[in-house]
């Protein structure tokens, strides 16, 4: 019985993507790409760990006889970093290329995507100047799909530079920012946390408004001391994972918050307005340049780098005008830091995202680096790429 | 099994499978085990009727499969294990027994979280504390996923429990679970507590049916039977039989059946001996109005079954198989 969704690469199909590789594999070696294979097969709990939950439904999971638990690998950019890591390339840059077959588990009746499919990616790890890297890894992702034969298609692109900068740059209590920050991906989330927020936070904090409030004005030592007597009486004994100065450490935050109000309708105004910036990427920069300045919050530094990044895309022929920003835009993994951006041929209708990439400067460090290395990659569909261009070689 | 028998799939051990047979025989249909063979049995006076006992974890499964017709068990295990429930069955009645809750519970300790919010600020803060995500043990992964994406949680990981849930967080292996619970004194001896918003299900046990199942004119006309025999005890139950003979004053006695007829009381007039259903809350208010009528030779009994020429469950279901 044949497995739904499983493709069968007969010798023709395998003949016209030998043919588009052979294109493609020449534009990342001229910038200085190396090849790369990283393993099919990983530990189950690397992805996981890097890419949450939501994962584990597309995931394909079992046991090796030792019984370690592993998985095919639904992408290849954990794999590569963890190759990276592995390798003599340890403590500099490198440019790695890689042309391989990722598995996404599709439910029956979803979009009907198969179960496996390759992806031909770069990753640029080490190198510090981010807005170099990220119009590098755009820039050769556009010539790769030009060497293989596709002319129309839109540039989508985003910045969570842009949006983590202004959240940082508000006034409002840090863990705030860090709800604010969370729940990018979820747009519908983040509009109920915004209307929680405004009315001062959330439920939990309001019942324990009282204790709270005896916080006040209390130092470290002595919230400790009252969390202490608190469990005491209650009579238990175990805090279960975290510590009672993290516990502490929360209620005088929310202490310190309870004071501070609601998040105001101006700042809601202020990210509201953020939001719905969207169109050609000169344009949406101006935009935001006056609604920052009109909220009296510096976005200097990371509209710098915005520009600069288009700047050096300009610089290699390509036309930026034509692409299209939006603030919301920011992909579906939450691993990325900065820079955002996919290739779409509309006719394409449920395959048309032929590639997509971005800027994910903590996920080495949390893979195990001694520090954070700035990392930008990018990954062509490679199926989606051949359909998209006829199919012809 | 023969062709075209209804196959049903009842739990083989556990509190659950006591209830199911329970229920079955208060019903006037109950469950024979099979002689000398464990796994199957029949129902007394349902010759069509093949069961099957199954392992509870296995029953959402063979229902979506279509490998069995008909199914009970609890709706957590049915939601949590099949694939696309929606799709693949049917549920015909919730039966009102097996009930459990499967909530969200964190240490008591945690005095500054009541509710999800709460939560999703702590696993944001743990991730970045302890370098590692906050762990949410349960057997119900799905289930649990989809609550807390509900809930705009991302920041934590499953660490799948295989058996005492709610001792995990005291042992170590994990700082939350979400897990049954029917009384909440398991959570209370392990130090847990509930969160406001923490309910991910109100469960009981259901009986479901297959949409993916092969049905024939026999299974079909089968389970029609079963849901009478099931349908008509719960009925029967609920209502009492009031019989009565007519008085001299035909005028008021019509008065009074008419205006219980348009409060829902089923009457039956044959010359001078009536009979009427209705609730056993209104049967002292309804020999009262008889009384006053004249009517005379009143009983109230109740009935074995009461039978309806309606089958408003089994007619949806149908509709519903004639579409996938």
């Amino acid at each position: 019985m044949r497995i739904a969704g499983m493709p069968d690469y007969d010798t023709k199909t395998l003949a016209r993507l030998g043919a588009q590789d052979a294109k493609i594999a020449p534009v990342f070696a001229r910038h200085g790409y190396a090849r790369i294979e990283p393993p099919v097969i990983e530990p189950a709990d690397v992805f996981l760990e890097q890419s949450g939950e939501d994962i584990r439904r597309r995931l394909y999971v079992f046991n090796d006889p030792s019984g370690a638990e592993l998985c095919l690998r639904p992408d290849l950019t954990i794999p590569a970093c963890r190759m990276y890591l592995r390798g003599a390339h340890k403590r500099g840059p490198a440019r790695l290329w890689y042309n391989g077959p990722a598995f996404r588990f599709q439910a029956e009746g979803e979009a009907l995507r198969p179960n496996q499919f390759l992806q031909t990616g770069v990753e640029c790890l080490g190198v510090t100047d981010a807005a170099k890297a990220d119009a590098e890894v755009l820039g050769l992702t556009l010539q790769a799909v030009a060497a293989a034969g596709l002319n129309n298609f839109e540039v989508h692109i985003g910045d969570l530079g842009l949006f983590f900068g202004l959240i940082d740059k508000l006034d409002i209590p840090a863990r705030w920012r860090e709800r604010l920050k969370h729940q990018f991906w979820r747009p519908d989330y983040f509009r109920t946390l915004l209307s929680r927020l405004a009315k001062g936070g959330m439920n939990g904090a309001q019942q324990r408004g009282m204790f709270l409030a005896s916080l006040n004005g209390l130092n470290a030592r002595q919230v400790r001391a009252s969390v202490e007597e608190m469990l005491r009486l209650s009579g238990i004994n175990s805090t279960g994972g975290r510590s009672i100065d993290e516990i502490a450490a929360r209620l005088m935050q929310q202490s310190a918050d309870a004071e501070a109000g609601g998040l105001s309708q101006e700042i809601i105004d202020l990210l509201n307005r953020f939001f719905r910036v969207s169109g050609t990427p000169e344009a949406a920069v101006r935009i935001i340049r006056d609604i920052a300045k009109a909220a009296r919050v510096s976005l200097k530094d990371e509209i710098s780098v915005f520009e600069r990044r288009l700047a050096l895309l300009r610089a290699q022929n390509i036309d930026t005008s034509k692409f299209r920003y939006a603030a919301q835009f920011g992909r579906t993994l939450e691993y990325y830091t900065g820079f955002v951006f996919e290739l779409r041929a509309p006719r394409m209708g449920e395959h048309a995202q032929i590639a997509g990439g971005g800027r994910y400067d903590r996920l080495l460090k949390r893979l195990g680096a001694a520090r954070e290395i700035p990392a930008v990659g990018s990954a062509i569909r490679a199926e989606w790429l051949l359909a998209a261009c006829g199919g012809n070689s | 099994m023969s062709r075209d028998k209804l196959i049903l799939a009842i739990q083989s051990k556990g509190r659950l499978a006591e209830q199911t047979q329970e229920f079955f025989a208060q019903s006037g249909v109950p469950v024979i085990t099979g002689a000398g063979r464990e796994y199957t049995g029949s129902i007394k006076g349902m010759d069509d009727v093949d069961i099957v006992f199954l392992q509870s974890g296995e029953i959402p499964g063979q229902l979506e499969s279509g490998s069995v017709h008909l199914g009970i068990t609890g709706e957590d295990l049915m939601r949590e294990k099949c694939f696309q429930m929606d799709k693949n069955l049917f549920v015909l009645k919730p039966l009102g027994f097996g009930r459990a809750d499967l909530v969200v519970a964190v240490p008591r300790a945690w005095i500054d979280v009541d509710d999800m919010a709460d939560l999703d600020e702590v696993c944001a803060d743990f991730h970045i504390r302890h370098r590692r995500r906050l762990r949410v043990a349960t057997k119900y992964l799905s289930l649990t996923r989809d609550f807390f994406a509900r809930h705009g949680i991302a920041d934590y990981r499953i660490a799948e429990s295989l058996g005492a849930t709610e001792g995990a967080p005291a042992s170590g292996s994990a700082e939350v679970i979400t897990d049954i619970t029917s009384t909440g004194a398991t959570l209370m001896a392990n130090h847990l507590k509930l969160l406001d918003d923490g309910l991910i299900l109100r469960s009981q046990a259901c009986l479901a049916a297959s949409l993916r199942a092969k049905w024939g004119p026999r299974a079909l006309a089968s389970l029609r039977r079963l849901l009478d025999m099931v349908e008509g005890k719960a009925r029967a139950a609920d209502m009492q039989v009031v019989r009565f003979t007519a008085g001299r004053n035909k005028a008021a006695l019509q008065r009074v059946l008419k205006s219980l007829t348009t409060s829902g009381c089923k009457v039956t007039l044959e010359g001078a001996s009536g009979r009427l259903q209705c609730a056993n809350d209104d049967v002292h208010s309804v020999i009262g109005a008889l009384h006053g009528a004249g009517c005379a030779g009143i009983s109230a009994a109740r009935a074995e079954y009461i039978f309806s020429e309606h089958a408003p469950v089994f007619d949806d279901f149908v509709r519903r198989l004639k579409k996938s």
